[in-house]
């Protein structure tokens, strides 16, 4: 129990910190890793990294870009094993997608879960049910599929076009109602 | 001319990699477009980010075993954050997944707040067969998914497939609840189910008392007289509230346990009850009915005196590459369509043809004479793609004076439509865009879109599915002329000006602004479910 932070305060501290990051954070891992199950797992080894270096971070100072700065070094890590089995995207073109999302992770998340929010309910029934099932229940395709009694491939271009439509939407929302 | 553009090979190349099913080959070609374009890169950044978005707004609580207070997230879309922070030090440490004796041992034990426990869909609507509903029933569509609720209606079949495996039919008139995905209330109908093994102890309760499943396939009949079981395979046992020991009925048996007196044995009759399969059929079959009240409605229209143009693509002169469009107004000659490159696909129903379009060039030109004080524009069309761009539904060449312009706005995600006119030397466009449109609506499904224009009334009006979504005064309203066309492309595409992605089945051209009812009738008749 080594690296325990020795303040008292600092679970509470860090677990608000946390939960009122965590999207942000989850969103960052989850969109520079292709497997949402190594995802998880890549935010889970840096909850633990954030805790453990909780000393280290400043207050005051934005913990999403502390915590996405950690996460970056984790998910580097996990490309490193990753690239022995199979195509990963060059350091370069990675680094720039990071600094992509890190970016509108870090300057639009309210804005855009609210437009997304706000797309959402501008989905049909029959396409909102899709998307309940697929993500909120976390469903596979295949399942789905079966659900709404649906070939599996037009299962999954439905869910294609829907999030490029959702894409659309938000850019669309955000441009027409930027933030102040 | 295949291929598709980079951003739309972009797009399904992120999609693919979001879901983890991008193949090494794939990967590569994504890092070249991404090295490429700035663009592309800045649209990996968007999907990426919608993708984790949905995926962690949801199921963050639902992999949280065994935690009650934060399981499931709310169910209902759309609502305030998906995420409440009511979430107590522990639920929270288990859901971040940090070992919870690292923190834990300094906490003094706050009591868990209780989260709100969502309704979960239990089931989906399938099928319904002529259903009828009384005012204040809760009117299900198929698609529907269903929590624990009540379903009632006067008549008609409703077809349910249960997330467990059931597979139920209810004959109205029917009052029947649905309490868990184990247990449902049967007030009165006819009720029909398949219960796979795996979701044995399937029971339903009645007014006369409770019926448990076995892993069989049995019918309910609820009335005013009591309850009959019947066995059609399996075993089902059978408890009223008297009964210390619950009935079993076998294979072929079956039981009236009437509202007041013994239960009486009868022999099991499986007329009595639609199942699952024969509504399966019974739905094939009122597809066929249904394309047969499309055509005889259609035949109205195509030989309506104020049809400019109608195109129902179905049979395509395989020589020249022309539809035969109808029309018996004012113009002797029907217009024709000039096929380009679209191909023929399954329109609304089995049965009925409709012509896709999904290559940059596919249209179908068309020359419609004359000029025109009002004009109504339809069409039934199913959308596969709406980019954020202008997507052409139907497009005069050039921008003469009373050129049209029906296009589908993907970015505003509204119905658009646009006419030039000439002011002095100037020439201007007035476009006419609609409220925007739930546009989801359209994306894989058939809808019934309209525009009508009256230049001597001065006003624009647009619908979907008979619905109005959009009344506009004009303050010019110059005469149209459609001309030379374009049916689902531009004469000239842009980034901005995209061909249309998708399937149109019914095309029709009138010179009178249809009314509310009429346009109501056509999407009546016409649509597919």
């Amino acid at each position: 129990m080594g690296p325990l932070k020795p303040d008292p305060g600092a679970p509470d501290e860090f677990v608000a910190l946390v939960l009122a990051n965590q999207l942000r954070i989850r969103n960052f891992i989850r969109s520079l890793v292709a497997n949402r199950h190594d995802a998880e797992d890549l935010f889970q080894r840096t909850s633990v990294v954030l805790w453990k270096k909780f000393d280290q971070y400043e207050p005051n100072s934005s913990f999403a870009s502390w915590a996405m700065r950690v996460a970056y070094f984790e998910i580097c890590d996990y490309r490193k094993r990753l690239a022995r089995a199979r195509v990963t995207f060059s350091q370069e073109v990675f680094d720039a997608l990071a600094e992509k999302v890190a970016k509108l992770t870090e300057e639009e998340e309210d804005n855009r879960r609210e437009a997304l929010e706000a797309c959402l309910a501008g989905l049909s029934e029959q396409n909102r049910d899709l998307i309940r099932m697929r993500y909120l229940e976390g469903l596979d395709v295949e399942d789905v599929a079966k659900l709404v009694d649906r070939p599996v491939k037009t299962v999954y271009r439905i869910l294609q076009q829907v999030r490029n439509w959702l894409q659309g939407c938000i850019q669309h929302r955000l441009t027409r109602h930027p933030s102040p | 001319m295949n291929e598709p553009s980079p951003l739309s090979r972009a797009r399904d190349l992120i999609l693919r990699w979001c879901d983890d099913r991008i193949t090494d080959g794939e990967t590569a070609e994504l890092e070249t477009l991404l090295r490429e374009s700035p663009e592309i890169s800045r649209l990996f950044a968007e999907l990426a980010h919608v993708n984790a978005t949905l995926e962690n707004l949801g199921p963050a609580g639902a992999r949280v075993q065994g935690c009650p207070t934060v399981t499931a997230p709310p169910f209902s879309l759309p609502c305030n954050g998906w995420m409440r922070p009511l979430l107590s030090l522990a639920a929270a440490l288990i859901l971040l997944g940090i070992p919870a004796a690292l923190v834990l041992q300094r906490q003094t034990g706050n009591a868990p707040e209780p989260a709100s426990s969502p309704a979960r869909s239990l089931a989906v609507v399938n099928h319904i067969l002529g259903a009828t509903w009384r005012a204040g029933d809760q009117v299900l569509r198929p698609g529907d998914l269903i929590g624990p609720s009540r379903i009632r209606f006067e008549s008609g079949l409703l077809q349910l497939q249960f997330f467990n495996g059931v597979q139920a039919v209810i004959e109205g008139p029917a009052d029947f609840e649905i309490l868990s995905a184990e247990e449902s209330f049967c007030h009165r109908g006819r009720f029909h189910a398949i219960v796979p093994p795996q979701a044995n102890c399937f029971r339903v309760r009645t007014a006369q008392g409770e019926l448990i499943d076995f892993g069989t396939e049995f019918g309910l009949e609820v009335s005013p007289d009591g309850a009959e079981v019947h066995v059609f395979d399996g075993e089902v046992a059978f408890q009223t509230d008297d009964d210390r020991i619950p009935t079993r009925l076998g294979v072929g048996r079956a039981a009236l346990i009437p509202t007041v007196g013994r239960a009486q044995p009868r022999e099991a009759n499986a007329d009595l009850f639609a199942s699952y399969r024969e509504v399966n059929q019974m739905q094939a079959m009122s597809t066929e009915k249904r394309l047969a009240e499309w055509y005889q409605s259609s035949l109205f229209w195509r030989t309506h005196p104020a049809t400019l143009a109608y195109f129902d693509f179905e049979e395509k002169d395989y020589l020249t590459g022309t539809f035969r469009g109808e029309t018996m107004g004012p113009y002797r000659d029907p217009v024709a369509g000039l096929l380009v490159g679209a191909q023929l696909h399954q329109g609304r129903w089995p049965g009925k043809a409709g012509l896709a379009f999904s290559r940059t060039s596919d249209r179908v030109r068309i020359h419609v004479p004359g000029t025109h004080r009002a004009l109504t524009l339809a069409a039934w069309i199913r959308v596969d793609n709406l980019e954020p761009r202008r997507h052409a539904l139907l497009m005069s060449d050039g921008e003469s004076e009373g050129s049209v312009h029906w296009a589908l706005d993907g970015a505003t995600q509204r119905l658009s439509f646009g006419a030039s006119v000439s002011s002095g030397a100037s020439a201007s466009q007035i476009a006419i865009p609609s409220e925007p449109l739930a546009t989801a609506e359209l994306l894989d499904q058939w809808a019934f879109l309209a525009t009508s224009y009256d230049a001597d009334r001065g006003t624009v009006e647009h619908s979907i599915n008979g619905r109005n979504i959009g009344r506009s005064l004009l303050e010019k309203a110059p005469s149209l002329r459609i001309g030379v066309a374009d049916i689902a492309n531009w004469t000239s595409p842009s980034p901005e000006d995209a061909h249309f992605e998708g399937v149109i089945d019914e095309l029709m051209i009138f010179s009178v602004p249809l009314t509310e009812d009429q346009l109501v009738g056509i999407a009546r008749t016409g649509r597919p479910y």
